[in-house]
């Protein structure tokens, strides 16, 4: 059966109260307005941060904490019980990871843009208890993903890259009020990669041979690549996080090749599952899925010339906003925008003697319209602020990029409200 | 078409789910490209498409719909997977009136044409089933036929093949 059987082959005991997954995305929603909100108000530093106990960290955490890990773990809690078809033993612990994890976001980032260390060590450490605990629970859910080899592959190698991410995170952290660490930008940089490319991005890979495949109704796809694919970029990300800690250049070229060879591998088959899958008009959130796969390769481009001092002053900054933004945020809301009416849709048709709902009756559309226009705009915005060290442009991109969050934000609410009223008002059609 | 699935009922459904879509799509490109109005002028290729759309969309909803619960969720319900049958059932029972409509305007259509009220009805009924049976195909695609390839055994394929075959 493939994965995303489960979510009907008697998945209602697996699918979690709506209420578990959809306050981590209504969490992510909300993180993804204050993070360009700080951007605004961080616009001269982020176009061109390096790292360092500024605002602009905030926003980068904001970012990485706030949208895509929380977004992360609610997808993940929901889809890996369904798609290794072995329920949670308990709700709790998700909740309990919700309440630690997100208000040690809101202290870790909050003391972030205030400058205030000793906070910092503070919100590090509730933020990491509850990724702690998401581990436990993925790395039990993913030890009987027995039929899904090359998605609990993907899963485990986020994990490892979770748990020295979350290692790193705290040794700087801590490092801002000792100084204990020899090379801190070293290790920012190893943190960065690990955080980007291991944790989220394996995971976004990962869950792509399931989702892409679902979406266009295709067969999943091949083993044998995809399984090349996972190794190159296991390895792409090892190669990558021990050249940055031991700040070796050959090392993190080597990285980048590597990475380049398993972003071709897994973009060859996401496109054959799109070519040969049976629907063809996908709609918008494919444009902002399609967008992020041209962002992925050419974060690791830019990445490989600002390893090099080649990529500009700014040459940093804009490799952190194609592999954060241009890739794991868009891909991320791409993704989204589809999952959350069709999880809606499956908690609304629990009722009998009425009609399922349509997607288009658990969202508003004109929403995403409007966060897509933005969106771009934004990112394109910012980029060129980078490129040209335009402090005023990237708060005009900011200010955009909020309007889009603001919208997307709608959408998810708008969803949410819908939820219970769906499924009491739609009776069946006359004749039914 | 190579075969998805080694199952002939589950690959006999799939190559049905292709052409629904087909012509999902195609239904919801022609209510795209005129959004204004009815089509103007009776173009040889927009008649056929609606004879098409009529003819699919009624043996989808009348054969494709009435053999999967007469015979398919049955059988699931033997096994003790009824919760899928109900579910994929509740969807059926809300297209069925849908695609009836469909066809009929489609048909009347393809002889007569559209004037404001039928193109009207034809576009609010066409959105309603195309999403409807979009999202009906994916969850038969990615949950009902990989589940009867992995619960059927070969004497009951054998016996529901020829019963798919005597209604084709």
């Amino acid at each position: 059966m493939t994965a995303a059987a489960g979510f009907l082959g008697g998945a209602k005991s697996r699918l979690l109260p709506a209420s578990i997954p959809f306050r981590f995305f209504a969490a992510a929603a909300l993180f993804h307005v204050a993070m360009w909100v700080v951007l605004i108000f961080a616009a001269e530093q982020v176009i061109g941060f390096r790292g360092g106990m500024v605002p602009a960290l905030a926003a980068v955490h904001l970012l990485v904490l706030g949208v895509l890990t929380t977004t992360g773990i609610g997808a993940a809690v929901q889809l890996m019980p369904v798609a290794t078809r072995h329920a949670l033993a308990a709700h709790w612990p998700i909740k309990l990871v919700f309440w630690m994890f997100v208000p040690g976001i809101v202290l870790l980032t909050a003391s972030m843009y205030l400058g205030r260390i000793e906070l910092v060590i503070a919100g590090a450490v509730a933020s990491t208890a509850g990724l702690l605990l998401f581990a436990g629970l993925l790395g039990d859910n993913l030890r009987r993903a027995g039929g899904l080899p090359i998605v609990a592959a993907y899963g485990w190698a986020a994990l490892a890259a979770l748990l020295a991410v979350i290692l790193l995170g705290l040794a700087l952290s801590v490092d801002f009020a000792t100084g204990f660490l020899r090379d801190h930008a070293a290790v920012v940089r190893a943190h960065a990669i690990l955080g980007g490319y291991g944790f989220m991005g394996m995971l976004a890979l990962g869950f792509s041979h399931v989702l892409i495949p679902m979406f266009a109704l295709s067969s999943a796809p091949e083993k044998r690549p995809a399984t090349a694919g996972f190794l190159t970029a296991a390895a792409g990300v090892a190669l990558g996080s021990f050249g940055a800690v031991l700040g070796h250049p050959h090392l993190l070229t080597a990285a980048t090749l590597v990475g380049l060879v398993a972003v071709g591998i897994h973009l060859w088959l996401m496109l054959r599952a799109l070519r040969t899958g049976m629907r063809k008009r996908l709609g918008l959130s494919f444009i902002l899925v399609r967008a992020a796969w041209v962002s992925l390769p050419l974060s690791l481009l830019i990445g490989l010339a600002a390893s090099h001092d080649r990529a500009g002053p700014n040459g940093p900054a804009l490799f952190g906003l194609l592999l954060l933004g241009g890739w794991l945020l868009t891909f991320l809301l791409g993704v989204l925008q589809r999952i959350l009416p069709f999880l809606a849709s499956m908690h609304a048709t629990a009722l009998e003697r009425r009609a399922p709902p349509r997607l288009s009756e658990l969202g508003a559309t004109a929403p995403l319209n409007v966060h897509a226009i933005c969106h771009g705009i934004a990112l394109a915005g910012l980029a060129a602020a980078i490129l040209f060290d335009a402090g005023a442009a990237a708060r005009v991109a900011g200010t955009i990029g909020l309007l889009g969050a603001l919208a997307f934000a709608l959408f998810t609410a708008d969803v949410i409200r819908r939820l219970p009223l769906v499924a009491r008002s739609s009776p069946l059609p006359r004749g039914g | 078409m190579s075969a998805m699935f080694a199952n002939r009922i589950s690959q006999k459904l799939h190559e049905e789910h292709s052409a629904t879509v087909v012509i999902m799509e195609r239904l919801e490109a022609l209510i795209a490209s005129h959004r204004r109005g009815p089509p103007a002028g009776k173009r040889d290729a927009e008649v056929l498409l609606l004879r098409e759309i009529a003819d699919g969309v009624e043996s989808e909803v009348k054969r494709h719909f009435d053999f999967e619960e007469q015979h398919l969720f049955t059988f699931l319900d033997t096994i003790g997977d009824a919760d899928i049958g109900a579910h994929l059932t509740a969807e059926h029972t809300a297209m069925r009136p849908l695609g009836e409509r469909l066809a009929a305007l489609a048909r009347t259509a393809s002889s007569a044409g559209f004037d404001e009220a039928s193109w009207n009805e034809f576009q609010r009924v066409g959105m309603d089933l195309a999403e409807r049976m979009l999202m009906h195909v994916q969850k038969e695609e990615m949950a009902l036929l990989p589940l009867l390839e992995d619960a059927m055994d070969a004497p009951m394929e054998a016996r529901l093949y020829d019963a798919y075959a005597a209604n084709a």
